[in-house]
């Protein structure tokens, strides 16, 4: 449990939580019911959150998979520094944003949700865990002159005399297999009519 | 670079045949049951009180229902390595099916997914329906109790719903630590919380039997009355009587089927007066013949559940309930319930 990296699943699912918000409140407003106001906040708390969560956060350990596009989201939550950087003000703002939701019953299980992602990103916090851009890697242009180096002063290693047998020009060409080095096989290979 | 037939039919065409099956499965579950609560006369009341809410979220049911039953096969990991190893699966094709195997696992999932979305929001449409829609004439079909009951409420205190929101909140944490990310940064939470499936399982199975809360819809209510002598029918012969006018004047006068049996055949036969002329029509002489009254009942009521409430002796009883388990040629069942005062 010790290397456990809690902040990405909280990601995963603050995402997933935007999305349901949105879904319900689209269900609240369309079908006009009454609070159908609590409907509409629904949908904008809905894209603010999948639009803060869409950036992946960068793992400690090992390479992130960064989600499609999200350079440009990435950019703008760097504006903001440790607003955004921070978890513990992450799990604040998630639960605030959730409790409006909780008044409808259309989007009452985006509220569930979103609380229970603000509670694992709590837990990312306690752990010291913080949000930290995904930066491209610079490419590297290989320059032409720093790749000529010395030339290698020793012969590739070989194998030893025995396996180095020399197989017959015929089979060779049957089976097409470069003479000598690493890739002759040890057993001749002939093409058996069975 | 163009694909061979052969290769092609060979790699992939088992699967898609399946997937085609499956397919067709759902769809063919989905669409049969949508037409069920769209025009079943049997729905008729409920469709006018939900509408599409109704259809969209038990057609929804019966796709999940599919899917969750589907789901743990292809994760049977010792049958499969049995089958794959024995000698009962011989060709190469199914060994290469057994292989996709988790492929079928993650798109049951991902339709377990779907239509949970389509199912929720679907009730909690039913819900706000069931309270805005609350009318006296349907008081056995709504869930809810009174005009405007807070649908929260029937969310949180009803079986069905306190079980299928907490089924929703496992769902969602088996499907976000599912994804591709997690699964390959942090496997454990994906491991420890795809063991969640097991509660899911243990909710589902509550979540389904919780809709027999109300087992016996009432169609119909068979009064069966046996009295010794005239004047003990006295007793209740008004609120009979006021009974019957009332269904008579809402037009449902076979709402309540009045018999009452006078067991002992000398003395007087009929209850005086003539307000009660009712029931002097609905009186026979002699004691009732049950088994032909269960065969009655029973071709009325084919295929359905019959609820059989005694209150008398022990001989009676005795006749009742082992009429009640015999069987009969309609498929009905009658659910034996007794009480007694003595």
């Amino acid at each position: 449990m010790g290397q456990i990296e809690w902040a990405m699943w909280a990601n995963e699912q603050a995402l997933a939580s935007g999305l349901i918000l949105i879904t319900g409140g689209i269900v609240a407003t369309a079908g006009r019911f009454t609070q159908w106001y609590f409907g509409a906040y629904s949908i904008a708390a809905g894209v603010f959150v999948c639009l803060l969560e869409y950036p992946r956060g960068k793992r400690a350990k090992g390479t992130t998979m960064e989600r499609c596009g999200q350079k440009y989201m990435t950019t703008v939550l760097k504006l903001f520094g440790p607003l955004t950087r921070n978890y513990y003000i992450r799990a604040v703002l998630h639960l605030m944003l959730s409790v409006p939701a909780g008044f409808l019953l259309a989007t009452i299980l985006g509220t569930a949700c979103l609380a229970i992602a603000s509670g694992i990103y709590l837990l990312a916090a306690v752990r010291g865990e913080q949000w930290m851009p995904i930066e491209p890697k610079p490419r590297q242009r290989p320059q032409v002159g720093a790749t000529i180096k010395q030339p290698p002063s020793n012969p590739p290693p070989r194998p030893p005399a025995e396996a180095r047998k020399k197989p017959s020009e015929g089979e060779e060409a049957a089976a097409g297999v470069s003479a000598g080095g690493p890739q002759a096989n040890p057993i001749p290979v002939t093409d058996e009519v069975v | 670079m163009a694909v061979s037939w052969g290769s092609w039919l060979a790699n992939e065409g088992v699967k898609h045949l399946c997937l085609l099956i499956w397919l067709s499965l759902n769809v063919l579950l989905f669409w049969k049951t949508f037409l069920l609560y769209n025009q079943g006369p049997e729905y008729h009341y409920l469709h006018q009180m939900l509408g599409l809410g109704l259809c969209l979220s038990r057609a929804s049911a019966s796709v999940l229902n599919l899917n969750c039953s589907l789901i743990l096969f292809p994760m049977c990991r010792t049958l499969l390595a049995y089958l794959r190893g024995s000698q009962k699966v011989p060709s190469r094709r199914t060994r290469r099916l057994l292989d996709k195997s988790r492929t079928f696992h993650i798109t049951c999932g991902v339709t377990i997914c779907i239509f949970s979305g389509v199912h929720v929001a679907a009730h909690l449409v039913n819900a706000l329906n069931f309270s805005v829609n609350y009318s006296e004439d349907f008081v056995e079909l709504n869930a809810a109790r009174y005009r405007d009951e807070d649908p929260r409420k029937l969310l949180f205190m009803t079986v069905p719903g306190l079980t299928g929101v907490c089924m929703v909140v496992v769902l969602f944490l088996m499907i976000t630590a599912s994804t591709y990310a997690i699964r390959v940064s942090n496997y454990d939470i994906f491991w420890y919380t795809h063991n969640l499936f097991f509660v899911f399982y243990m909710l589902l199975m509550l979540h389904v039997s919780g809709d027999d809360w109300k087992p016996y819809k009432l169609r119909r209510l068979y009064f069966i009355w046996v009295c010794r002598d005239i004047q003990s029918f006295c007793w209740f012969a008004d609120l009979l009587c006021m009974l019957h006018n009332k269904f008579w004047h809402e037009n449902r006068p076979d709402y309540v089927n009045i018999q009452l049996y006078l067991s002992q055949t000398d003395g007087i036969q009929k209850i005086t007066g003539d307000k009660y002329h009712a029931l002097n029509s609905r009186l026979y002489i002699g004691r009732p013949r049950w088994k032909l009254l269960f065969d009655e009942i029973a071709k009325c009521n084919r295929g359905k559940t019959v609820g059989v409430f005694c209150c008398g002796p022990n001989s009676i009883s005795k006749t009742l309930h082992k009429l009640s388990n015999q069987n009969n040629s309609y498929g009905t069942k009658f659910e034996y319930n007794k009480e007694s005062f003595s």
